[in-house]
């Protein structure tokens, strides 16, 4: 199974939708897509085995993907949305308050650049309750970004570690952000992402808003934060619509691709059969 | 690399495709005669063209002071049309799409299929429309083309298709019910968006797009001219067999009345409350891959003795290049209908009928004779190729007699020009034929001129092929031309390729263009000619010509009496050099190519010295080998042989016994007996 199928513990909650062994998940025949993105859901320069699936949140990936060569894509919905759904909310609604935000990040072989002080007095403008900020682990991990947000007077926490090369795979991962985000009222961030579609799955309000910040060498097939903005003008601001953002999440997220545990066996080539096909 | 400044200048709407390009061949339908279609439209106001179409449309728009404005889904497609025209543009989904003010005329020739991009899932046909008509201002026009689904290329299509979809079919249109299957349901859907339809117009073309507009009322009154529109949606010479011959389904449905039916699209002009109706022609043809200086644009119309008749459109002027020249005015006349020389000949090709290939070529030898007397005939003569000649069954007739050479040939020559341009475009084709699979262009050209009954000799075919070579020459040597004034073939270079030099293998398209760009066509006016327009209105039941002074001086030719078409042979710069305006500019142009010719001769001087430099040098080359092998060889000989040190066993020998220790373990075989271990 390729490596970034257990990115966020993804295959993780699979195994748990079909009744396996959450803890090890069996191989996945395919790609998982494991994060949102303006793409197709997968690196843009990524190489795949022909005829194997990928495994995308929506049609929309399958259009974007195909216009430009792919084939094999395979819409299933969010690993997100299978999660949420083993999970029933624990906390009542009355008792979320403030705002989780999401800087950014960059990932193992890409820094961003931006200024994370600037970032905070523009937060501090805008959010009236309480405020975590939620950091990736790489920024987690440095002293220096992780005091400056909390000698600004924010919470500071990490959900976890995603992995690389299967070591290090928090499986924990989802189910701390998930239970982070029903505590909020909020989800914020500086650039629509993935965290902001999954704070609106797990019912806070969205906002994105301030610096977008600049990811180091960001490819030009993704087209960039302007791109983003102009599809979904509607998510980006202090305050949001939430029945807009609330369809748009439904759309990003695949709502409506969501399949059964039995047809995530046959297709994952979980069920045995098609191992002797 | 795309400009800063062009990107700058364009407005993003959101779902604006990067990686992506709806250029190309096959991609927008090619200008053909869309542009003189447009023409009155385009005369000022706000207008809008929607999705990809060919450069040719946007100058002819941004000439007509018009303020233009341009909507693609293709970042870089938008980039350069940024930075080569003066218009608006926007870039995105057609979801997106909100503009500012709405628009006077709308031109979505390619349809609604591309201009929503891959960002957002399309929604039906209808709806597309829907938000295309409503960028209409009140009484403003919509020029919209649609691809009929069941257009004659649809059976002649590439079946591979359909197991390789091709990266912008991620769409399933055949699922989409709304799409408009024939024109009445187009008619209605456009109704139904409050809009009145004026004319509609049946449009046959290949790939480099259509290059025959009939109006769908006019089919109704006369069958379409059936050679043209074979022409021009397949091509004369045709495409290997992949699907279906679309030449013989076009014929047998326009025989049975399906004209319209069967058309590869349907332009459609419609128009919101409010608006006047645009005079627009009942039918228009052009050249299908004639280079942009040779393209000339013909009206037609529905002829009072049955038939359709055609006169040259726009520029009426003279056309020159070397020796070849062509004259508009003999365009003008009526359609002859039959089935093209070359259809007849590879239909029996394909049967190895050389009994028919034989009568056929015998009758067709002695029609050109007819020409002239003799053993001469008009150099003109040489257009009569096999893609511009119909057969009726009984006689011959030349579809397009613009074509001319000065001069007088030997028939023979003429013909084995002829034979020449048919046996390339034969093998090019890959079809069956009768002869060995060995035989090239000029071995199969004998084999015709003979079966033909002609002089059938190798010193004919060369002349013959020489004269295929300037014809070709003088042809393509306009084309850079055309390329500078931005109006470069739709259909790519490889369209206008050098005549019989079109690799084998080619791409079918590229074929078929090659066929039609090098049509030469031949000026005498033979007898269908006779049957022109003499004094009476030929065209009683449908006004073709517009409005009287319409097109002014051009209409006072037409009402001269008696057949246009001027003695055959006699055509030529000397006879026309008195006709005015292009005077000096031919002067210029002669002058050119003389200076052409200079260049040509010092190149071919200078490749002879290559060559020959080029042979000294290899002759150098191999001496000095020679030599060097001779002196290895004495070398050799010289060296008495002598074993070096510690050769053969001796290194092995010599090896210390630790080293070989593990080597004996590996074998088991150790002396000392460690391995007993």
């Amino acid at each position: 199974m390729h490596h970034t199928n257990h990115f966020y513990g993804h295959a993780h909650i699979f195994a748990r939708y079909c009744g396996l062994d959450r803890r090890r998940p069996p191989r996945i025949n395919g790609y998982l897509q494991h994060g949102w993105n303006a793409l197709d859901g997968f690196g843009p320069r990524e190489k795949y085995v022909p005829a194997t699936p990928k495994f995308v949140w929506t049609d929309t990936m399958r259009r974007r993907g195909w216009a430009r060569g792919r084939r094999d894509y395979y819409p299933i919905g969010a690993p997100w949305l299978y999660l949420t759904q083993m999970e029933p909310p624990a906390v009542p609604e009355a008792e979320r308050e403030g705002t989780i935000w999401y800087p950014f990040h960059g990932w193992e072989r890409q820094h961003v650049n931006g200024d994370h002080q600037r970032l905070i007095d523009e937060i501090r403008e805008v959010e009236r309750g309480p405020v975590t900020v939620c950091l990736y682990w790489l920024e987690f991990g440095e002293p220096g970004i992780r005091s400056v947000y909390e000698d600004a007077g924010f919470r500071v926490i990490s959900h976890g570690a995603r992995g690389w090369m299967k070591k290090g795979t928090d499986p924990l991962f989802p189910h701390r952000q998930l239970a982070e985000l029903r505590r909020h009222r909020r989800v914020a961030s500086n650039r629509l992402s993935t965290a902001v579609f999954h704070g609106i799955a797990a019912g806070c309000e969205p906002a994105v808003y301030g610096d977008p910040m600049v990811l180091a060498e960001e490819d030009p097939m993704h087209g960039g934060v302007a791109r983003v903005r102009r599809l979904w003008p509607e998510l980006h601001g202090a305050e949001v619509d939430l029945v807009t953002a609330r369809q748009i999440a439904a759309e990003e997220l695949g709502v409506r691709y969501r399949v059964s545990p039995e047809e995530i066996r046959t297709v994952f080539g979980w069920s045995g059969e098609t191992n002797d096909l | 690399m795309i400009c800063d400044d062009a990107a700058a200048r364009i407005h993003l709407l959101g779902g604006e495709m990067l990686e992506w390009s709806d250029d190309g061949p096959g991609g927008s339908p090619g200008a053909g005669v869309l542009g003189e279609l447009l023409r009155p439209l385009l005369t000022g106001g706000r207008v809008l063209v929607a999705g990809p179409h060919p450069a040719e449309l946007l100058d002819a728009a941004a000439a007509g002071a018009c303020e233009l404005s341009v909507l693609l889904r293709s970042h870089s497609d938008a980039c350069r049309l940024a930075e080569h025209h003066e218009a608006t543009v926007y870039c995105g989904s057609l979801e997106k799409a909100a503009f500012p003010e709405a628009f006077d005329v709308v031109i979505a020739l390619d349809g609604v299929e591309r201009l929503t991009s891959s960002d957002h899932a399309a929604g039906s046909w209808a709806e597309s429309l829907g938000r295309l008509t409503a960028m209409l201002a009140p009484g403003g026009t919509l020029v919209l083309g649609v691809e009929n689904p069941l257009g004659v290329h649809r059976f002649a299509g590439d079946p591979s298709e359909v197991h390789q979809r091709p990266d912008d079919d991620w769409a399933a249109v055949e699922l989409d019910q709304s799409r408009p299957v024939n024109l009445e349901r187009l008619t209605d859907l456009l109704n139904g968006a409050g809009l009145t339809v004026g004319r509609s117009y049946a449009a046959y073309g290949h790939a480099a797009g259509p290059h025959l507009l009939l109006d769908v009322l006019a089919l109704e009154a006369a069958s379409a001219p059936t050679a043209l529109a074979v022409a021009a949606c397949v091509g004369v010479f045709g495409t290997p067999a992949a699907g279906y011959d679309a030449r013989h389904l076009g014929r047998m449905a326009i025989a049975g009345g399906l004209g319209a039916r069967i058309a590869t699209r349907w332009v459609v002009m419609a128009h919101a409350a409010g608006g006047r109706p645009v005079t627009s022609p009942v039918a228009l043809t052009a050249d299908a891959d004639a280079a942009p200086y040779w393209r000339l644009s013909c009206e037609l119309a529905p002829a009072a003795q049955g038939g359709w008749a055609r006169r040259a459109r726009g520029d009426r002027t003279l056309r020159v290049s070397g020796r070849v020249t062509r004259t508009p005015e003999l365009l003008d006349g009526p359609v002859p209908e039959g089935r093209f020389l070359a259809e007849i000949l590879m239909a029996a090709c394909a049967r190895n009928d050389v009994v028919a290939i034989r009568e056929l070529l015998v009758l067709f030898r002695r029609w050109l004779e007819g020409h002239g007397a003799g053993g001469r005939v008009p150099a003109s003569t040489a257009f009569a190729t096999a893609d511009n000649v119909l057969f009726d069954g009984t006689g011959f007739a030349l579809l397009d007699a613009s074509w001319q050479l000065p001069g007088e040939l030997d028939l023979d020559v003429a013909l084995a020009r002829i034979l020449r341009h048919f046996a390339v475009r034969l093998l090019d084709s890959g079809q069956w034929h009768p002869w060995s699979w060995q035989v090239g262009a000029d071995r199969l050209t004998l084999t015709l001129l003979a079966m033909a009954g002609g002089t059938a000799d190798r010193q004919t075919v060369r002349r013959g092929a020489e004269l295929d070579a300037e014809i070709g020459a003088d042809l393509d040597a306009v084309l850079e031309d055309g390329a500078r004034d931005g109006a470069a073939g739709d259909g790519g270079p490889r369209g206008d390729a050098p005549e019989g030099h079109a690799p084998y293998g080619e791409p079918q398209a590229g074929n078929a263009q090659a066929g039609n760009a090098q049509a030469g066509h031949a000026p005498y006016g033979e007898p269908q000619a006779g049957n022109g327009p003499d004094g009476k209105a030929p065209y009683g039941d449908v006004r073709v010509w517009g409005a009287p002074g319409e097109d002014g001086s051009a209409g006072n030719a037409w009402d001269e009496d008696g057949p246009r078409v001027d003695a055959p042979g006699r055509a030529g710069p000397a006879r026309h050099g008195s006709a005015g305006g292009p005077g000096e500019w031919r002067e210029s142009y002669r002058e050119l190519y003389a200076a052409r010719g200079r260049l040509r001769a010092r190149l071919e001087e200078a490749q002879q010295k290559i060559t020959m430099l080029e042979r000294d040098l290899e002759t150098s080359e191999a001496k000095l080998a020679k030599a060097v092998r001779a002196a290895k060889q004495a070398q050799r000989r010289d060296e008495k042989p002598r074993p070096p040190e510690g050769s053969r066993l001796g290194r092995m020998i010599m090896a210390p016994a630790s080293a070989l220790r593990p080597v004996r373990r590996m074998f088991g075989t150790g002396s000392n007996g460690s391995v007993a271990r």
